[in-house]
């Protein structure tokens, strides 16, 4: 049972579940915080329901959280996006297409006014097989190959690939983009250096 | 502020009080119509303790109704410290000096203090001036406030019908924000038609998920079961799969006596996990068999870690056949190279130890995890392996039959066991923490805690888990500096959140701001912090540390009046916050917190609660204060608390004794009473015993609570001279109190040696049990290196007691 709750900051109390994970990076409050007050709608969290029996009105059980969303808008002309800065799962609600579900709303919530941005994009280990497949079935394709990004800054040559080092930029057109502008095939071959993602 | 301002704070930060007040003195003379200097005299004189004086200087200044930004934020320090209104400056000032500078400098120390109250009336400032945004901040804080636990009724109806005429008079309502803060105040104000009719012709122009929940209820409340039937189909229509909307979508479907159509909506949606628990939740509430459903959502979720938080709710139902459950899952036919079995296997045991029927014994359990062991080869590092439930189920049943110190080991061998195939899970982690902790091992705990790579508000719900008793555990300079990481995030976090209020504020981000102050509040009143304080005061003392012993003083100071509040108000800028969790280590199973297991005498002592930070912040500010008055308050709050037996729980015997003793001590020094002398001596005869087993958190305890209370009322004794016969007479004390530590301190170098001892024997006891129990069963566990290592950490925490 998956609701689409807005994130408060007091969720941050009860996130051990989610961003105990290995994978999931806890920022400083003030990361969380500047997403809160400056993109309200686009920082949200998955919940597994509450269920309220309704002869009483009393919760037989209380919402968890599941996942969440923390996404922003920028750029400017036609690069004026949406980017996904973390999606996460709760391990006990992994396989669920919850990831998905996260994106989509995301996709949604910026697909029109106030946003209405002409894309979505988001970083990706090149390793990350599973995400980059779950991705491709959203309708995002790889942009470039961003050379370095989760390195340490040594690498100049765009050239000098790293497995373990590069990011995928993927993106997924919307509605706004109607010549398909923002997107691009064999992104995989496009190279760049991180200092060169610019918007 | 000129460097000569400047020296006054730098001669207030070390202490020399004195020299501050000369310096104010000299700048009084040259600037005799600044009220600045006389607000920082006021600030001098509370800062040095003599706080009767500073008041009344306060209030003689305030009398003169200053409006000096910098003047009101000193006095502000001075009334808040005293319990007075702070706010009445500011009103005052502004009534006779308006000005739009001196009405922000109040909103900000406002958002600094995280003061709800004192937002709203200076958001009705805000609400006189002829902008919009002005009028919204005027409405938002109205809002605010209206929540408050500690307003009048008369208050919680009238700021909500203000605040809706505030927001109708700024119609039409411009964006999402706008419209969200008129919608709480409106829905305050039991407005739910209104609230459902502006919302929704908002939505019709633009979406905002907030504002769709908020429609949502609002129709619900109404009781409009019409309108909430129609909006929450058309979002099914829509394709949107929202429990929320799920569950709104059947109860109103059933109000308005259309079963049928609920069911074929849900049935012409695409199978998901919403609409399989939504015909459940229908039949459910229909009071019908909802076997068949239970079944049907089976058929596709069994393999899934959710199934079993999914239906947990409905196990218990009269209504539900699980042995028909339960036969889909034959754990003879489940493939153990599938880990698709494996979950279905894990669901039926959880749902069948919760319901009881057949529940799982420890070798199940052991032999459930082993057919299953050989997934772990080709699992990736950073997967989630879910036949570790078996492994916590076992270390569970272990424990809720016994937990001795061989238990405690075998639990300990189990998990890491595991721990090292399946290096990120981190429920078995936790688990350890809590293990190691219990049998003195504070170095192995911290290995396992560390590998968490808990940071910021993590280390506020997951700290305690290593500084409970880190004052005991570890009593050298690394405990101190992991306290001062622990309270790092605090101060930190302080200053960010209120430069994001402020930011909030500032653009117009008003569906984020009341979680944010509360976020800000919990942290800055977090029971972790406070008793991470504690900690902190306990180890200054013993470690001689006096810049760690005054800054902990410093927290405990501010937050004593929060312990001592006698109403029942349960706001969050007032109240003491407990954010510690305590539910993800019993994150498995049946998922049932079962605290009796770990906080029983052995394992780790009751959780300290709100109630054991009353009674040792009072102790602390006892032992630190230089006024005999206020010790004298102090001691009679601190005796009351101890006559209660509410209180003593949490205490352990060494504890308590400490507690009575200084206590004693303390009134005889001050009040010459002899009937307090004999108590004291009385109790210096009969220091409780030390705990046999080294294995064990309460060895290190007892002999720190003893050193700490000898120095304690040591150093207490040299700060508060007395008359000759009483001095005599705490020497004698001093003296016996000194033996019982000379004699810890002789027994201290033969620890290494029982140490070694006591691990040995365990190793051999728990190498038969494990080739006894689970030598067939995958455990490669070597368990004599396990003991070796409890051995090398157990001797660290010992090896802290002999430096002290």
């Amino acid at each position: 049972m998956t609701s689409i709750k807005p994130f408060q900051a007091t969720d941050l109390f009860d996130i051990n579940p989610v961003n105990l994970d290995v994978l999931t990076e806890n920022y400083q409050p003030f990361f969380y915080l500047q997403y809160l007050v400056d993109w309200p709608p686009l920082f949200f969290k998955s919940v597994s329901g509450s269920v309220i029996d309704s002869s009483n009105g009393s919760i037989l059980r209380n919402d968890v959280m599941s996942g969440y969303m923390m996404g922003k808008t920028e750029g400017k002309a036609k690069e004026w996006h949406t980017h996904i800065t973390a999606v996460t799962v709760n391990p006990t609600y992994r396989r669920l297409g919850l990831a998905s579900f996260l994106c989509e709303h995301l996709d949604q919530a910026t697909d029109q006014e106030p946003y209405n941005t002409y894309f979505v994009d988001l970083f990706v280990r090149v390793t990350n097989k599973l995400a980059i497949s779950m991705y491709h079935k959203l309708g995002y394709s790889v942009y470039r190959r961003v050379v370095g990004y989760y390195g340490d800054g040594s690498n100049e040559n765009r050239n000098k690939l790293d497995d373990n080092h590069d990011a995928f930029d993927m993106r997924k057109s919307q509605t706004r983009d109607v010549k398909k502008e923002t997107v691009r095939e064999n992104g995989e071959k496009v190279n760049v250096l991180p200092y060169e993602v610019v918007f | 502020m000129s460097e000569s301002d400047q020296t006054i704070f730098s001669s207030l930060e070390v202490g020399a009080f004195k020299q501050a007040l000369q310096l104010v003195k000299k700048k009084q003379k040259k600037f005799p119509n600044s009220s600045y200097y006389y607000a920082l005299e006021s600030y001098v004189l509370w800062s040095s303790g003599d706080i009767t004086k500073a008041i009344a200087v306060a209030e003689d200044l305030a009398s003169k109704i200053p409006s000096d930004p910098d003047t009101l934020r000193l006095l502000k320090e001075v009334y808040k410290s005293s319990g007075r209104d702070f706010n009445l400056l500011y009103e005052n000032a502004l009534r006779k000096y308006y000005n739009e500078n001196l009405l922000e400098s109040w909103f900000h120390s406002n958002i600094d203090d995280f003061d709800i109250s004192g937002l709203q009336k200076a958001g009705m400032l805000y609400g006189k001036q002829n902008k919009r945004e002005s009028k919204l901040l005027n409405a938002f804080t109205l809002l605010l406030a209206s929540d408050l636990d500690r307003i009048s009724p008369a208050h919680k109806r009238l700021f909500p019908m203000l605040g809706v005429k505030v927001m109708e008079a700024l119609f039409p309502l411009g964006n999402a924000q706008e419209v969200f803060i008129y919608a709480k105040l409106a829905m305050s104000c039991r407005m739910y038609n209104e609230t459902a009719n502006v919302v929704s012709s908002f939505l019709a122009k633009e979406s905002d998920l907030e504002l769709q929940i908020i429609l949502l209820e609002s129709l619900l409340l109404a009781e409009n079961w019409q309108g909430l039937f129609d909006t929450t189909k058309k979002h099914i229509l829509s394709g949107l799969d929202d429990w929320n909307v799920w569950q709104k979508f059947v109860d109103s479907g059933l109000k308005l006596g259309l079963t049928e159509t609920v069911a074929e909506t849900i049935g012409g949606f695409k199978v998901s996990r919403n609409t399989l628990l939504a015909t459940i939740y229908l039949n459910n509430t229909l009071g019908n068999d909802i076997t068949d459903a239970i079944i049907a959502y089976s058929l596709h979720f069994i393999d899934k870690s959710s199934f079993f938080p999914d239906l947990k709710t409905y196990a218990s139902s009269s209504r539900l056949d699980l042995t028909r459950v339960f036969s889909q899952v034959d754990p003879d036919d489940l493939k153990a190279d599938n880990a698709s079995s494996l979950i279905k296997l894990v669901n039926i045991t959880k749902l069948k130890l919760l319901m009881g029927v057949k529940p799982p014994t420890f070798q199940d359990n052991i032999s459930s995890f082993s057919k299953f062991a050989n997934l772990l080869d080709n699992k990736l590092d950073t997967d989630y392996f879910p036949a570790d439930e078996f492994l916590l189920l076992g270390v569970q049943q272990l424990l809720s039959a016994d937990t001795s110190l061989s238990t405690v080991i075998k639990c300990i061998i189990i998990l890491e066991n595991n721990v090292q195939m399946d290096k990120h899970e981190f429920h078995l982690r936790l688990w350890l923490i809590k293990l190691y902790s219990a049998i003195n091992c504070y170095s192995l705990a911290k290995t396992h805690f560390d590998s968490l790579s808990t940071k910021f508000v993590q280390l506020d719900t997951l700290g305690h888990y290593l500084t409970e008793r880190v004052s005991a555990l570890n009593p050298n300079k690394s405990g101190a500096d992991d306290l001062e990481h622990f309270c790092s995030v605090y101060y930190q976090a302080e200053v960010q959140t209120v430069h994001f209020i402020k930011d909030g504020f500032e653009k117009g981000s008003y569906n984020k701001i009341q979680g944010m102050i509360e976020f800000a509040a919990r942290l800055n009143n977090s029971l972790s912090f406070l008793l991470s304080n504690i900690e902190k005061a306990k180890l200054a003392r013993l470690l001689e540390k006096k810049n760690l012993l005054e800054q902990s003083l410093k927290h405990l100071n501010e937050k004593l009046p929060l312990l001592t509040r006698s109403d029942k108000i349960n706001d969050v800028d007032c109240t003491i916050s407990d954010n510690r969790d305590f539910n993800t280590l019993w994150d498995f199973g049946t998922q049932k917190v079962n605290d009796d297991i770990v906080q029983n005498e052995f394992i780790f002592g009751k959780h300290h609660s709100v109630k054991y930070a009353h009674i040792f912040s009072l102790e602390e500010l006892i032992l630190s204060k230089n006024s005999e008055e206020i010790i004298s308050q102090h001691l009679r709050q601190l005796c009351l608390l101890l006559d209660d037996a509410d209180y003593l729980t949490e205490l352990t015997e060494d504890e308590l004794w400490s507690l009575k003793f200084l206590t004693s001590a303390i009134d005889y020094v001050l009040n010459h009473n002899n009937n307090s002398f004999k108590e004291a001596e009385k109790l210096v005869q009969n220091i409780p015993s030390q705990s046999e087993s080294l294995l064990n958190w309460k060895f290190n305890h007892h002999h720190v609570v003893i050193l700490n209370t000898f120095k304690a009322f040591k150093n207490f004794t040299l700060k508060h001279k007395t008359i000759k016969e009483v001095t005599l007479n705490c020497q004698l004390l001093l003296k016996t109190l000194k033996q019982r530590i000379d004699q810890l301190r002789e027994q201290a170098l033969s620890l290494p040696t029982r140490s070694r001892a006591e691990t040995n024997a365990l190793a051999d006891e728990a190498e038969a049990w494990v080739n006894d129990s689970c030598k067939e069963q995958s455990f490669s566990t070597d368990a004599k290196k396990i003991l070796n290592n409890i051995y090398e950490s157990n001797s660290k925490a010992l090896a802290c007691l002999r430096t002290l």
